[in-house]
């Protein structure tokens, strides 16, 4: 760390003229700017008219002692970070201690030795440059996650809309339109279309919830009863569309009657993105599983697929927002990376847990829990 | 600037310590002795004037401003004995003797020190 001495500046408050003369010599020999004061008080009046980065206070002085000096200090905000080496005579134990409950960040005794000094106020310096490089760095940091929140933001919003309105004349194209109206080819085409439109739309949709959830302003919204089996109906319902697609076929297997409470947005937000990379990973003609298990107090939903798998090393950068990690699914489906993070944390706030086993090159499976009490059983 | 004197009664003030603190700066040592010629002579006065009187606080103020300005002078052999006052003059019964052989040596110092400047 390059400090440039000159940068920074010593008060010396002694009201021996003698201790001031001689400090600010060596002080200034060293290469720091020095001010003195000769009093407490002309020292509090020094502090105000330009803040030092250091003070060498004497502690016994008239009009007002070094104790009152740190201590008036000590309670301004603005000044409290000041660090004070009390330069004193008193050298007893007693005194060191009571220096350092006055908030001293270090003591040095008179007579000083001249080493001695200079090692301990560099020493002091050099924690402050430390002490703004931090804060610098916190503070570019702090700029650069809220640009990069309000661009996720942006692009988030501003393109869910567009896309939303795509997506739905793509639906509705596509329930309309027979393929042998406009032939086979076209149809194929129309059917990617339809396909991309649809991951296009639950990547901004994910996009959108992991910046609201990592900026605070996503709460979670608990609703009461909420029947469970209707609301994994309702996302396979819309998945089993996807999945033809692929010429996957979704199984639901077990059910329950129980209800629960939780955030249904971000229950749903959590099935449907591992159904949906479930199918992204699936061969054709394969099955994908939606196993569902009950236990005493909540209600395992596991989803099953029987693809590629996951390989060791990539298990480990799951669920780590730190690691980009996204892989091409078994048509070339690109991903975000955003899905499973959010299922992760989603599924906690619900007061679940996501855990998942797999096997290369034999499928994946993704299991989540939601918290029920049997006593809220359906009747 | 000589240290040497013919007087052999009392120490000689060692200015070593000043002479390393200023770095042989001439022009600064003569200041702090400058400072010490003009402030030991009140110092002394107010040692004798609270012993007196017995204000040990203003005595323990006195003798506390004295300490490191005769170590910058080096005037070395009182000040153990201006510490142990500084510490503990209330229960001394001879503080007005201990403290007449202070201002002695004192005054010895301050003749000494003139002739440097």
């Amino acid at each position: 760390m390059d400090i440039n001495n000159h940068d920074y500046t010593i008060l010396i408050v002694d009201d021996v003229d003698a201790n001031v003369l001689l400090l600010r010599l060596l002080i200034s020999k060293a290469g720091y700017k020095t001010m003195t004061a000769l009093n407490g008080r002309d020292a509090l009046e020094a502090v105000n008219k330009q803040k030092p980065d250091l003070i060498l206070l004497d502690i016994m002085m008239p009009v007002m002692d070094g104790h009152e000096v740190a201590k008036r200090l000590k309670e301004t905000p603005e000044y409290a970070d000041i660090p004070i080496i009390f330069l004193s005579a008193l050298n007893s134990t007693e005194d060191v201690v009571q220096g350092f409950k006055f908030g001293a960040a270090d003591y040095i005794s008179k007579p000083f030795n001249k080493d001695e000094l200079l090692t301990r106020i560099n020493h002091q310096i050099s924690l402050i440059e430390s002490k703004r490089i931090i804060q610098r760095q916190t503070e570019e940091l702090r700029k650069t996650i809220i640009g990069r929140d309000k661009l996720y933001s942006v692009i988030a919003h501003d393109l869910r809309g567009p896309i939303a309105s795509i997506r739905m004349v793509m639906e509705l194209l596509i329930s309309e339109i027979k393929p042998e109206n406009i032939g086979e080819d076209m149809y194929e085409l129309l059917t990617m279309a339809n396909r991309l439109t649809d991951d296009s739309f639950s990547l901004l949709d994910n996009l959108l919830k992991w910046t609201k959830s990592q900026t605070g302003r996503l709460n979670t919204v608990f609703q009461d009863n909420v029947d469970v089996m209707n609301l994994i109906n309702g996302v396979v319902e819309v998945q089993k569309s996807v999945a033809a697609l692929k010429k996957v076929k979704i199984n639901v297997i077990g059910s329950t009657n129980r209800i629960a409470r939780i955030d249904i947005d971000m229950a749903k937000t959590s099935l449907r993105n591992l159904i949906s990379n479930a199918i992204k990973f699936s061969y054709e003609n394969s099955n994908v599983d939606i196993v569902i298990e009950e236990a005493e107090d909540r209600i395992y939903i596991a989803v099953r697929d029987y693809g590629t798998g996951i390989s060791q090393d990539n298990q480990e950068k799951l669920f780590k927002p730190d690691i980009h990690f996204t892989s091409y699914g078994t048509d070339n489906e690109e991903g975000s990376g955003l899905g499973l993070l959010i299922c992760n944390e989603f599924v906690r706030r619900n007061g679940g847990t996501l855990k998942f086993t797999s096997t290369e090159g034999e499928g994946s499976t993704f299991v989540f829990d939601i918290p029920t009490a049997t006593s809220l059983e359906k009747k | 600037m000589q240290d040497s004197i013919d007087n052999q009664k009392y120490p000689i003030p060692d200015l070593s310590y000043l002479r390393e603190l200023t770095d042989g700066d001439e022009d600064a040592m003569k200041e702090i002795i400058s400072i010490f010629l003009d402030e030991a002579p009140k110092l002394i006065k107010m040692m004798k004037e609270s012993a007196e009187a017995k204000d040990h606080e203003k005595l323990k103020f006195a003798t506390h401003k004295l300490i490191t300005q005769l170590t910058y002078v080096g005037v070395n052999s009182i000040v153990p004995e201006v510490k142990l006052i500084n510490s503990g003059s209330v229960n001394m019964k001879d503080l007005n003797e201990r403290i007449e052989r202070i201002i002695l040596v004192i005054e010895n110092s301050i003749t000494y020190l003139k002739g440097l400047i």
